[in-house]
This record gives C-alpha cells, structure tokens and sequence, in this order.
C-alpha cells in the first residue's frame, strides 16, 4: 500500500504534511478497529535485571570515593580509598552475600514472570474463544 | 574517555578526532578506563595519563576515573567533548551500576564548567543542556563521520527489511521497534522483517525480555538481534536494508541515522533529544511512541518510491552539512584556544 504523496509546486512531496496525511489515517483505523490490539495492546516486560550468569551485580566501586572540592578534594579522596581498602575483606564479603541474595530473588522472579506470562497467554485464548462462542451464538440467533 | 570500545560511538570519535589532529600536525593519544583487548595499542590506559604533559579533552558520556584525571589538568589547558549522558531513570531498573554513574556524571557537570576552558557538543540538543548546567558558551561540532556526501542511488524495489542500530538499552526502546514492525507484518508489509545490530553486554536482562516480547507477537522469524558486528557487516545490513527505524527515548546525536542516510536508507525516527536536529529535515520524524503510526511512516518508504527520492534528495543536502571537511574545520576552531 502506498502513502499519498503531497507534493508542492515544484514537485517535491511535503514531508510535514505527508506525515499529518499519516497520523490521521492511523486516528480513522484505530477508531474502525481495524488495528489488532493484542499486538498494540501487547505489555512489555523490561525483565528485572541481568540474567543470574554469574555477572557480579552488586561491586564495590573505587571510584565513587572521590571529593570535588577544591584544596582538601585529593586528600579526602586518598582518606575515603584507604578508609575502604581497610574494610575490603569484610566490605568484599558482605558484597557476595547480597549478589547471593539477589540471585535467589530474581530466580524466583522470574520464574514468577514466566509463570503471569503464561496465565495471561491463557486468558488472551480463552477470550478469543468466548468472542467466537458469541459470534457463533449471534449468528445462530439471526440465521 | 571512560571506555574504549569497537563499534562504539564515543570511541570512535576519539580515535577519528585523533586522526584529524594528526593530519594537521597536532599529535595526541587516547585514554581510557576501561579498554576493549582489541583496542590495546591503539587506546592507552588511563594509568598512562600524565596531566601535566600538554592540553587535554575529557569525553563526556557518564562518570568515570577519566573524570578525576582530567580535572587535575590546569583549567586553561582543558576541554570537554560532551556527547551527552544517559538520564539515570531510564536505566535504574535493567542496570543499575550504569545508571549511577550516569546520575554522578551529571550531577559533575556544574562543577567541571568551573574547570574546563574550552566546552564542545556534538549538537545543539546537548550544548543547550552544557549551558544549563553552566558551561559558558559551548561550540557545537557534529560528528565527525565518514560518510560520503552522495549516498548511494538505490534502484528497484526495496528489501521489506527494517534495520535499528545502537546498543541494546533500555532507552532505546527497541520493544517499540520490535511493536512497529509487528504491527507492519500484520497490517501493512507481510513480509517485513526486523535486524538488531548492538551490543546487549551488561543488559542482558532487557535483551532476554525483548526475547519473550518477540516470542508473544509470534515474530521468532522475523527479528533478528545480531548483537556487535564488524563494521563492514553493519555496512552490508545498512545497503541490504529498506528502511530505518530509531524509537530511542533519549539521543544526544544518535550516529547510526547519519550513517544510515549515509548509505542512502529511508529513515523513520522519533523525535527525541537531538534526533531530529541530526536529521535536519532528511526522514520522517515521529512525534511520541505510537506503533502503529511507526509502522504507517515505515510503509510509506518502503512502497512509495517518490518519497524515498524526496528523502534521498534531503539526505543529500544534510550529508553535504555534515561532511568530514567541514566537521574537521569546526572542530580545529573549536580547539584553537587549546592548541
């Protein structure tokens, strides 16, 4: 199917107004329903966070300790570095406890999103079959 | 710079900003953070860096230690290239790490405006938020790309293919590139069929999502997410391809449309950020998120040959402003108090 093609006087296609010829042929489908509003309608899942691959999600960054200010900024940066590295061990392992924790918590999660996913396929189905149920019963009714 | 990288936009300016330099005389290296094996040689780590050694340009795209060593540069001999940074929210939920170091990035911006002499953007969209954040006077230079000033005429019917480009994120709102061309398949063009090219690294959860998300609109065989490709593989998905689509929520140039009109590919984008400065007249430029008018804007290129000449035509003009010539110019002015 080809758009309609504007054009002005010296032939070239007005892009502006094409795209206005566009946006109200979109407005007239969508009010005659003529677009399939499971694929419109459709939700999307952004999913909850790298998959469990063994990326670390929860890291100590270095480079967050850092102080802008003017003068003391590269001596609080220094204390704030040496402040952490004395706490790495402790720091390091409270680290891998929670990447643990969140690693359990997104299985589970996610094992709930497939599970919501699959129930709301069902649903979608089962009123499609319903609509065709009706369908049927109407035109049994006028025939 | 925070991360060298191939197929990498801000790399990739660094690297052909230093080409240029060294073409007029002007020596200089790259550093970065983080550096991609197969940029070792080429990209030197940050520890190299010696900020007493001579002027120096911070590449500004999120928070890194690049930052904490460009400002022990003295304030004259600074500058900043800034190509933007991500807003934090739209990628708190998928990558968290990475949307705290955007968040920090900006929150430095007012304070690196006390310290850099010279501020530079790669678009108006971003010298405007430099200003906001209260850099004087930023210069706008695009991108420095290489594409050719006449695209390639394409003749005959045109692949029913549709091609995105850039990274795998959230913020580029690949489920709505995804919902356009299935609305495209099942309305408009049967036979329509969608190419990711991008890295998803460090958004895999997204990238499994947009996986399910295909999977429900039965479109296991028409998209394909091919990840990072050479760059002559890009090349060859941006001649076979019939069209362009960029849904992104947030762009601060967004290369990939300047390459796309570079190779002579109808493009069809949202109007977000800087996109339709960058495009500058030469595509159908979407306002809001709304699929079914994307895949209407992509029906039109793909079936009507006289729009696809127009937007050549257009294409043409917006490539000769953009031409490497000019860009290489724009940006020695721009460094000339540096230098």
């Amino acid at each position: 199917m080809s758009a309609p093609a504007p054009a002005d006087p010296t032939g070239a296609i007005d892009v502006e107004r094409l795209m206005a010829d566009l946006k109200a042929r979109v407005a007239d489908r969508r009010r005659m329903g003529e677009y399939d509003a499971k694929v419109l309608d459709l939700p999307f899942d952004a999913g909850l966070g790298p998959d469990a691959s063994g990326v670390p999600h929860v890291r100590l960054r270095l480079e967050t300790a850092y102080s802008s200010k003017p003068v003391l900024g590269r001596a609080i940066t220094a204390a704030k570095r040496i402040q952490i590295r004395s706490f790495f061990h402790f720091l390091n392992d409270a680290v891998t406890q929670v990447n643990g924790a969140l690693a359990s918590m997104r299985a589970a999660l996610d094992a709930e999103t497939r599970s919501r996913e699959a129930l709301e396929d069902r649903v979608r189905e089962l009123e499609a079959e319903l609509d065709e149920l009706h369908a049927a019963r109407e035109a049994s009714e006028h025939g | 710079m925070a991360a060298a990288a191939p197929a990498d936009a801000v790399t990739g300016q660094a690297l052909a900003w230093q080409d240029a330099l060294r073409r007029r005389g002007v020596g200089g290296e790259v550093f970065a953070e983080h550096v991609h094996p197969r940029l070792v040689g080429r990209v030197r780590p940050l520890s190299d860096f010696r900020p007493g050694e001579g002027p120096a340009l911070l590449r500004m795209s999120l928070w890194s230690a690049a930052v904490e060593r460009a400002v022990e540069v003295p304030r004259e001999r600074l500058g900043i290239v800034y190509h933007n940074i991500t807003p934090a929210h739209l990628l708190k939920r998928t990558n968290p790490g990475l949307a705290m170091l955007c968040e920090r990035g900006r929150n430095a911006l007012p304070d690196l405006a006390r310290r850099v002499s010279v501020a530079i953007a790669d678009s108006g969209y971003n010298a405007r938020e430099l200003e906001g954040a209260g850099f004087p006077d930023p210069v706008v230079v695009p991108l420095l790309l290489d594409v050719s000033a006449a695209p390639p005429a394409r003749s005959g019917e045109p692949a029913p293919s549709v091609l995105t480009v850039g990274r795998v994120s959230p913020s580029k709102r690949i489920e709505d590139v995804v919902r356009a061309v299935a609305v495209l398949r099942r309305h408009l063009v049967p036979a329509a069929r969608l190419d990711v090219i991008g890295s998803w690294e460090g958004e895999e959860g997204y990238r499994a999502a947009l996986g399910r998300f295909v999977s429900r609109l039965g479109l296991d065989d028409a998209v394909r997410f091919r990840g990072r490709v050479s760059d002559a593989a890009r090349d060859r998905a941006y001649a076979e391809a019939g069209a362009y689509l960029c849904m992104s929520e947030h762009e601060g140039f967004c290369a990939p449309l300047v390459e796309a009109l570079g190779r002579g590919l109808p493009v069809v984008a949202r109007d977000a950020g800087a996109v339709a400065e960058t495009l500058g007249g030469a595509g159908l430029v979407l306002h809001g998120r709304d699929a079914a008018l994307a895949a209407e804007a992509l029906a039109a290129v793909l079936t009507g040959p006289d729009l696809r000449a127009e937007l050549a035509a257009r294409a043409a003009r917006r490539l000769a402003e953009l031409a490497p010539e000019r860009v290489e110019a724009a940006m020695a002015a721009a460094l000339e108090p540096l230098l």
